[in-house]
């Protein structure tokens, strides 16, 4: 039943390379699970001119890449890119294959999998190696992010999943490294794009920069008075991070859509996040769990955000909070004295 | 101009319990609702009506509490309804989810020129329903619509994919995932889901009406197998404090010093 190669593939996404690390940590991922079966991991690339991708996969940690060729796979296109793969695993059978949980990731990998007539699990958080059948056991959130299902494909191959981007770590860069590069001829299916790209513009998009800030103030209904807005967007501000926040200020009106945080809007994956008013709806919270450390207030000591959270405070945000900005600007004052003196 | 729209009827809120050493899923008297997104996709299509002319037919697979949402949905505007409900198709996975719908699909007299669901579901999440449909009906998909425009024989879409505002076109026949609609769904007003009750077709089709055996739907048609359940461990330290005020505001200060968020 077990393939002939066995490999653990992951599926090499490059568009916006310098922010978009999703198959970075998927190759680290990757190799991890290939040591364990004993075989090697590999990045299958796709597109046109893809050299210096494939170069820094290498050496990132992808023992092998696969590489087609085509100026029609110049653009990211989801049935010529499921067309493309499909042909490339029913040539070299991996027992896994990998997709990063992009827009782009989670379009095409349902089309590669039903093609295929095998499984898919959506935006895992967790992959690991069952020793006793060395079967893939999937995690992946279920019921708004309350619960952790495992998931196994037990007889079709590959195993597929889409995988939540900064879950896993990347390797560090090794430019000594090597790997076998195998390119394949494109087929006739290049031509085989049903849905024509007639326009395309890159968003100066607000809400990427609350997935990439490294610090995150979040205002929820708790704090949602205008003042209290106020002096939220003024704390992100002054520790340099961005503001977001839950769903109902979005509906009032408060926040804008692209900065509402939670299963419906962007997940963070800030350094800190500091969390405030918000209760913890599973809504909400399925959006903040790749925060390093969480700092939440709420005046209800029962509110189910402090469960989520390294650090709560019980207490009265529109006292704690002005205290808070003062001392803040204090000791921004007297930084800025001491540096001008 | 004949649509079909996807409706999934999803829990409220779904009563999770741990019961006989496993977690149990209760969804027995929990109130339903249409799932978000495919509200979203029905306004789409009503819209397209109002300007096309046509037909909206909606089909949705579930068990018979589905046929809430659909009758909510009819109530809406939707001219007819099919529910496709049968034990069998417990615990599909949306492998087996896809090849269902797409059967019935393919069933409808006249066929679609256009497909419309929500992108995602509210409670499983996974997105991978519409584009599988897509693949088994092997027609073009169009994912995360903003904008949908029909003119002649082409779907023109505007949508949002990583960071790119894209607008694409395919030719009709074809299945479009919603993101949103360009105006907010419409409310349905007392007493009109009574008159849709009466006055509107709702079918119900099984398994043997779609044509499908039960090993290829179901927990046997399923390729993914779930095996467990767990808590997430957010691995978070969980200290929980009540201050007063100032020294709140020193513990914040603290924290932040040692996340290195001030020196």
């Amino acid at each position: 039943m077990e393939t002939k190669s066995a490999e653990v593939w992951v599926f090499g996404d490059y568009r916006d390379y310098r922010r978009n690390r999703v198959t970075l940590e998927l190759i680290a991922k990757a190799r991890e699970l290939a040591e364990r079966l004993s075989s090697r991991c590999a990045v299958a690339v796709l597109g046109w001119n893809t050299a210096p991708y494939v170069m820094e996969y290498i050496a990132h940690g992808a023992e092998a890449i696969y590489v087609m060729e085509a100026p029609q796979l110049a653009l990211f296109r989801s049935r010529i890119f499921t067309e493309a793969l499909c042909h490339m695993i029913r040539l070299y059978e991996p027992a896994i294959f990998l997709v990063g949980g992009t827009d782009f990731g989670r379009e095409f990998a349902p089309r590669v999998a039903k093609r295929l007539h095998t499984g898919l699990s959506s935006d895992c958080v967790g992959l690991e190696i069952d020793e006793s059948n060395g079967l893939l056991v999937q995690t992946t959130p279920a019921f708004g992010g309350r619960l952790l299902a495992q998931v196994i494909t037990p007889e079709t191959r590959p195993q597929m999943a889409t995988v939540r981007p900064g879950v896993f770590k990347e390797r560090p860069h090794d430019e000594t490294a090597s790997a076998q590069v195998i390119y394949l001829e494109p087929g006739e299916f290049c031509q085989a794009e049903d849905v024509e790209l007639l326009h395309e513009e890159e968003l100066q998009d607000d809400g990427a920069r609350l997935e990439d800030a490294s610090l995150v103030v979040s205002v929820g209904l708790g704090a949602a008075d205008p003042k209290r807005f106020q002096q939220s967007l003024h704390l992100a501000r002054l520790l340099g991070g961005q503001i977001g926040g839950t769903r109902p200020l979005v509906k009032k009106g408060i926040l804008a859509e692209e900065r509402m945080i939670g299963q419906t809007g962007r997940s963070i994956s800030p350094k800190l996040l500091i969390s405030l008013g918000t209760s913890g709806a599973l809504q909400y919270t399925a959006g903040i769990q790749n925060s390093q450390f969480i700092i939440a207030l709420d005046r209800n000591p029962d509110a189910p955000i402090f469960r989520q959270a390294d650090l709560g405070i019980v207490g009265n945000i529109e006292e704690i909070l002005p205290r808070l900005l003062r001392t803040l600007e204090e000791t921004q004052r007297g930084r800025e004295e001491v540096a001008h003196a | 101009m004949e649509m079909a729209v996807c409706l999934k009827h999803v829990p409220e809120h779904a009563e999770i319990r741990w019961e006989n050493g496993r977690w149990a899923i209760d969804r027995g008297g929990v109130p339903g609702r249409i799932n978000p997104q495919d509200l979203e996709a029905l306004e789409v299509a009503l819209q397209l009506r109002e300007i096309k002319g046509g037909r909206v037919t909606l089909l949705s697979m579930g068990p018979p509490q589905a046929l809430e949402s659909l009758m909510e949905a009819l109530a809406m505007g939707a001219d007819r309804a099919f529910l496709i409900s049968d034990p069998a198709l417990a615990g599909s996975d949306t492998l087996a989810t896809s090849r269902s719908l797409a059967a019935a699909l393919n069933r409808l007299e006249p066929r679609a020129d256009l497909v419309l669901c929500g992108c995602r579901s509210s409670d499983s999440d996974t997105g991978q329903v519409g584009p599988q449909v897509a693949e088994e009906l092997g027609l073009p998909y169009l994912g995360y619509a903003l904008e949908v425009e029909i003119k002649q024989n082409h779907v023109y879409v505007l949508r949002r994919l990583d960071r790119r505002l894209q607008k694409l076109r395919a030719t009709i026949p074809a299945v479009v995932g919603v993101l949103r609609a360009p105006r907010r769904p419409r409310d349905v007003c007392l007493g009109a889901v009574g008159k849709a009750f009466q006055s509107k077709e709702c079918h119900m089709w099984n398994l043997r009406d779609l044509g499908l055996k039960t090993e290829q739907v179901g927990l046997r048609g399923s390729a993914t197998v779930l095996v467990g359940l767990k808590e997430p461990s957010h691995g978070r330290q969980g200290k929980v404090l009540a201050l007063p005020p100032h020294q709140a505001v020193e513990v914040i200060l603290e924290a932040l010093r040692r996340n290195h968020v001030l020196p």
